[in-house]
């Protein structure tokens, strides 16, 4: 057998190990407001099993790298990766897991937090914000766009606890529009609704690269989901920009909560992962 | 070149010397083609999914994904194991089979090379339709692995039979990460 292949296979498991040297990120520690917390909070985020690419405990390692205090796992019509999400993260430091799902529906999607059992999306957007209201959840619109306005009525919408108002879509200028547009029928039918920033994060991107800034009494899941219900939140999309209630937004600058980062790679990062995919395709190609 | 390559180029001759110069398989050489299968996943997605590689990340997503190689291993075994005019014993048919994977490999580890290289993401768009060139590739690479390896004289229903399976299995995971059925028909239209 050719050198080639052995040389390749070393090239890779040289920049896995490399890899794996790189400093972890250090413990992100949440911004004080007086007696309150600062929490930087991504309310939609999708893991394995699911459509998203990481497993929960490398999605929680994900998210800490990101800068954030904690994370809703909103896979679609499901709560089971999220559950296991919050049992393996039980009593590690970390981002505070909070179990969710996107409830995905024809002519409407909702990130729910907050929940334990599966919301059934087949009654309508009413229908299953209540339902994730009996749970002790609340219901969040997710990436309110134009294709997903049709399942939004006006009842539906006073009944939402927060809608998201920062997701990465809006770099497309039309989406950011039909966004403009539902924040403002959203505050017209519930003024004191929450304005949330959220990544939707599959695979690209990064957890947290559009986040929400939750004033809580606590730092705790139960503290997000009652700050949440109060309206005390703002959304801060990919430029560091924010969206949402004034008072808690004039915190949040007097506090210098850091944007989200947007750099994908450092050397550390950039080095190992092109050398281990130069290797790869050297064993496939020679 | 590999041979894996000039099988991706030439696919019915190499299909063909491969299979005369040894009709036996061997656990190692299939072991082998499924540990490089699986380091070209967990690699390309803890690149797209974290900008970043380490043995934890990549084995931890290879691990995680693996079922993609369990789906191709069940489509492949439809149409191996009832081939009785086959030329090589099923192991040996399985390693020529996953010695097929150039095209898929390809696209797995393009755009993450890009991005790493360039430091800017190809658009999901461009990645999905870009999946239609290995889908169509690796078609026609089952077309000369049925006629050359398993002899088959209706290598094309051989191939439809393949891919139904194969896209059959990958929509039924795609239906549950999705949010079931009813979502799959209005992402198509219906």
């Amino acid at each position: 057998m050719s050198r080639v292949p052995w040389a390749a296979a070393a090239v890779v498991a040289a920049s896995l190990a490399a890899g794996s040297l790189a400093p972890r990120a250090p413990l992100h520690e949440p911004v004080r407001a007086g007696a309150d917390w600062i929490l930087a909070v991504d309310f939609h985020v999708h893991g394995f099993p699911g459509d998203g690419a990481l497993a929960p405990w490398l999605l929680r390692d994900e998210a800490a790298r990101a800068g954030l205090d904690a994370f809703v796992l909103t896979n679609h019509n499901r709560v089971s990766t999220a559950r296991r999400a919050r049992r393996l993260s039980a009593g590690t430091p970390g981002p505070i897991v909070i179990v969710g799902q996107e409830i995905t529906a024809r002519g409407f999607h909702i990130a729910a937090a907050g929940i334990e059992e599966r919301v059934a999306w087949t009654h309508g957007a009413a229908a299953a914000i209540r339902a994730v209201h009996a749970e002790g959840g609340v219901a969040i619109a997710a990436h309110p766009s134009r294709d997903y306005w049709q399942g939004w009525d006006d009842e539906s919408v006073a009944l939402l606890d927060g809608y998201e108002r920062a997701h990465p879509s809006m770099r497309r200028p039309e989406d950011g529009a039909d966004f403009a547009i539902f924040a403002t029928r959203a505050a017209a039918l519930h003024p004191d609704i929450a304005t949330i920033g959220s990544s939707d994060y599959h695979t690209g991107l990064l957890p947290g690269i559009c986040r929400t800034l939750v004033l809580a009494h606590e730092r705790s899941a139960a503290g997000v989901i009652a700050a949440v219900r109060a309206g005390r939140t703002v959304a801060m999309d990919m430029d560091g920009r924010i969206y949402g209630n004034d008072d808690v937004a004039r915190l949040v600058r007097e506090a210098h909560v850091p944007p989200p980062v947007r750099r994908p790679f450092t050397l550390w990062s950039r080095l190992p992962a092109g050398a281990a995919l130069v290797g790869l395709l050297l064993l496939v190609l020679l | 070149m590999s041979a894996d390559v000039d099988l991706a180029l030439k696919p019915a001759d190499t299909f063909d010397q491969l299979a005369r110069a040894r009709s036996t398989g061997r656990v190692s050489a299939l072991a082998g083609r499924l540990l490089l299968a699986l380091a070209v996943l967990g690699t390309s997605v803890a690149i797209s999914a974290a900008s970043r590689v380490s043995v934890e990340l990549v084995a931890t997503i290879a691990a995680s994904w693996s079922f993609v190689l369990l789906i191709q291993a069940l489509a492949a075994a439809v149409v191996i194991l009832p081939a009785r005019a086959r030329i090589v014993t099923g192991l040996r048919a399985f390693e020529l089979w996953f010695q097929a994977h150039v095209p898929w490999s390809l696209w797995f580890l393009l755009p993450p090379l890009y991005f790493v290289l360039v430091g800017r993401r190809v658009s999901d768009n461009v990645v999905m339709a870009a999946a239609l060139i290995p889908m169509a590739w690796t078609a026609l690479l089952m077309r000369a692995f049925a006629r050359r390896v398993l002899r088959s004289r209706r290598a094309d229903l051989v191939t439809v039979v393949h891919q139904a399976v194969l896209w059959g299995l990958t929509l039924c995971y795609i239906a549950f990460a999705i949010g079931g059925w009813d979502r799959v028909l209005a992402e198509v239209g219906l």
